[in-house]
């Protein structure tokens, strides 16, 4: 076999080989060397007072328990939560209730994070609370003393109610130094919005908080953050997500941004939003077909057994997605979908799209208005927008698909569940309502 | 002959024709398979991490963006397949740094499992163009020259297939969920067997030792055994895909063509030297060029 390539002549020549093999060498010791950590980005952090990233977190038991975070610069020693269900604008000796919070937790750092202060994790997990009571609550930390700000538990009955959801917030470009203005208009529609409709209760946020899970990004996050709180102090407690781009378990600044303590699975759990209606939050990052997968259906199997409970699922990577190709959710059709058809789950929310979407109710991989379950999402709480594939079966009317910035509200009043999005100028982009489906219309698990 | 090419073979016979034109048949397949599936991905809506680098770190609008993504993947393919029809390794190398670019931009962006890492577990997919490239050379040239080109398609081969089996070793030994739900589905879906989370990760345990150890043998020794259980593991991890997600994951399978055919490739590469080249493999860094 003979090959006459006058491109090729060169390589004949001693140093063409040199230099060939040495492209190859430097190319394995690049990819070696750059196996750890990406590059940095430039960072110009921003400043942040001696207490700030106010927030207020939401897994297990919301009628009585709230995690109550904030950062400090440094580790400090005394770092205490006063709190009352009446507002004593500050009065530290007036308040009928003190906790210290647990040893403070250094937000995790990477390479990238060099010339970003270094931030600590404050956390008091306040438990034995009253349902759907207003408490107010200020924060000392070494001398330093927070404003009054104030929080509701999530009801034990079955009074309506409402959350919002809202997902993929991260900017276009990953540099820190560069504001967010979308994001940050979105949190202040939210703060707007809760002003507008106190019965909202939280905010369930479906992933992908910054481009990255690391410090000098998820500070960002919760500097914006801090605007979905009122002019009166209200913080809206958020019950986390975990998307694509908070990263692997251990590998993340995420996890202690919304620590928990005594969490032991890779977040997923459930919240009781009240006696009659449950969110459960599946991590798809981890395995789907494995633990979780188990966990799902004992979840699902005590939730249904509470009859007309409403039943919401969200998760971050889409199993019906607007823009990706759809096989890339095989995992979750496989694992997920039939369990939330077999246990007649009301609504699951989604993400990772970046686009906004409602599915048309789909039962077995098909449109069944009797039987099927809407997947709204796909992620607009600040991220550039896609242009979905509005081709695809199941966005067919009723079902739409569009590119817009976005969060959900979803009220749970009167017997039915109604899903309204909400764009960035408080226009409303989709509504429409669920009702509970007829335990006849299905087989019973 | 091609007169520019050197004249003297040093006394060293070509080699066998038929390993020969396996390993080039063998190295053709993996990275026109290879383009293939990049022009498949970026048709598809989503594309690579190199629409979503041109999309969200540069802001392009989105149709600009994939139509970028195309033309770069659709010309990739197209220098790809020229350059296996002419055998001209310069044709070969858009595809090369298509691939580079792509595990840069996937490591960037992130937003995946070990994506820190794809440098490394993308290795063959770059460096299968460079060792076909290194290939053509040998068969360009003649003598020690052509065995100095041999013994360097060989040697990247070698060092790419070593990078992947070791990254994903350790992955596997780390529980990387994805392998987990490989390990599961392709249990449900082909045993109807429902494979628990924990056996899977001990499974998994046992692949990372075992991946580790061949990156290692790839290396060290390189025998026909171990290449062939190399290439048998590397195609029935890669049709796990298949097994696991349905049909549509085909792009995944002809992604890590270069995995299972490198293999393939490198066994037919010390095959296509005359003994006693084979009893001397060494490293590439070690020239076998003239001086």
């Amino acid at each position: 076999m003979m090959i006459t390539d006058p491109f090729l002549r060169p390589l004949a020549r001693p140093a063409s080989a040199a230099l060939l093999r040495a492209i190859v060498i430097s190319a394995c010791l690049l990819a070696v060397v750059s196996a750890g950590e990406p590059a940095a980005t430039s960072t110009s952090p921003r400043e942040l007072p001696p207490l700030a990233h106010f927030r207020v977190t939401w897994m297990l038991n919301p009628a009585t328990t709230a995690l109550v975070s904030w950062t400090t610069p440094a580790q400090g020693a005394s770092h205490v939560v006063y709190y009352d269900r009446q507002s004593r604008d500050g009065r530290l000796a007036d308040y009928a209730a003190k906790l210290a919070a647990l040893p403070a937790r250094k937000y995790l750092t990477f390479p990238g994070d060099a010339g970003t202060p270094d931030g600590w994790a404050q956390n008091a997990l306040l438990e034995n609370l009253v349902p759907a009571t207003t408490y107010h609550f200020v924060i000392a930390s070494d001398g330093k003393v927070s404003r009054e700000f104030q929080f509701r538990t999530a009801p034990a009955d079955g009074r309506p109610f409402k959350l919002i959801y809202g997902a993929d917030s991260r900017p276009a470009r990953p540099d820190p130094k560069v504001p967010h203005l979308n994001r940050r208009m979105l949190n202040r529609l939210v703060a707007a919005t809760v002003e507008q409709q106190p019965d909202i209760i939280a905010l369930a946020h479906g992933g992908d908080y910054d481009s990255h899970a690391e410090w000098r990004f998820l500070r960002e996050w919760l500097s914006d953050q801090e605007l979905t709180i009122g002019r009166d102090g209200r913080i809206l407690p958020i019950i986390p997500n975990r998307g694509n781009h908070e990263g692997r378990e251990g590998h993340s600044t995420f996890e202690d941004m919304f620590f928990w303590p005594g969490r032991t699975t890779p977040y997923y759990y459930a919240t009781e939003l009240s006696d009659r209606a449950t969110l459960i939050t599946l991590n798809s990052n981890a395995s789907k077909g494995g633990d979780q997968r188990d966990w799902l259906e004992t979840e699902l199997k005590r939730q249904r057994a509470t009859p007309g409970k409403w039943i919401i699922v969200q998760y971050h990577v889409a199993s019906y997605p607007s823009y990706r190709p759809v096989e890339a959710s095989a995992a979750q059709r496989q694992h997920w979908v039939p369990l939330f058809e077999q246990y007649r789950v009301d609504l699951v929310c989604e993400a990772d799209d970046h686009t906004l979407k409602r599915t048309v109710p789909i039962y077995e991989d098909k449109a069944d208005p009797e039987r099927g379950v809407i997947y709204i999402g796909d992620g607009g709480f600040g991220v550039p927008p896609r242009v979905p594939d509005t081709t695809r079966w199941y966005l067919q009317p009723p079902g739409f698909s569009t590119s817009a910035l976005h969060f959900h509200v979803l009220d749970f009043t009167d017997g039915a569940l109604r899903v309204t999005a909400i764009g960035l100028e408080g226009q409303t982009l989709d509504h429409f309502e669920v009702h509970a489906k007829s335990a006849a219309s299905l087989a019973v698990p | 002959m091609n007169p520019s090419a050197p004249a003297a073979t040093d006394g060293i016979p070509p080699p066998d024709p038929w390993p020969a034109n396996l390993v080039t048949v063998v190295l053709a397949s993996a990275v026109v398979a290879g383009a293939l599936a990049m022009v498949v991905i970026a048709w598809r809506n989503d594309g690579t991490a190199i629409n979503t680098y041109l999309f969200m770190d540069c802001g392009l609008g989105p149709g600009i963006a994939s139509a970028l993504e195309r033309s770069a993947a659709g010309l990739a393919l197209a220098t790809t397949i020229a350059g296996v029809a002419r055998r001209s390794g310069t044709w070969l190398w858009p595809s090369a740094g298509y691939f580079l670019v792509e595990a840069i931009a996937r490591r960037y962006v992130q937003g995946q499992a070990y994506s820190e890492w794809a440098l490394l577990t993308d290795a063959p997919r770059y460096l299968t163009p460079v060792a076909l490239t290194a290939w053509y050379a040998a068969a360009h040239t003649a003598g020690q020259w052509r065995e100095g080109w041999r013994q360097t398609a060989a040697w990247v081969l070698r060092m790419a297939l070593a990078a992947v089996f070791a990254t994903h070793g350790a992955e596997a030994l780390k529980g990387n969920p994805a392998f987990v739900d490989l390990i599961i589905s392709s249990g449900g879906n082909l045993l109807h067997v429902r494979v628990a989370e924990g056996s899977a990760r001990t499974i998994l345990q046992l692949i990372g030792l075992m991946d580790c150890g061949i990156a290692g043998a790839i290396i060290l020794w390189a025998r026909p055994a171990i290449l062939a259980w190399a290439a048998t593991w590397a195609a029935v991890a890669a049709f796990a895909r298949l097994t696991a997600n349905g049909l549509g994951a085909y792009p995944e399978v002809l992604l890590r063509a270069s995995y299972f055919l490198g293999p393939t490739a490198l066994w037919a590469l010390q095959h296509a030297a005359r003994p006693a080249f084979r009893a001397t493999e060494r490293p590439a860094l070690v020239s076998t060029f003239p001086a």
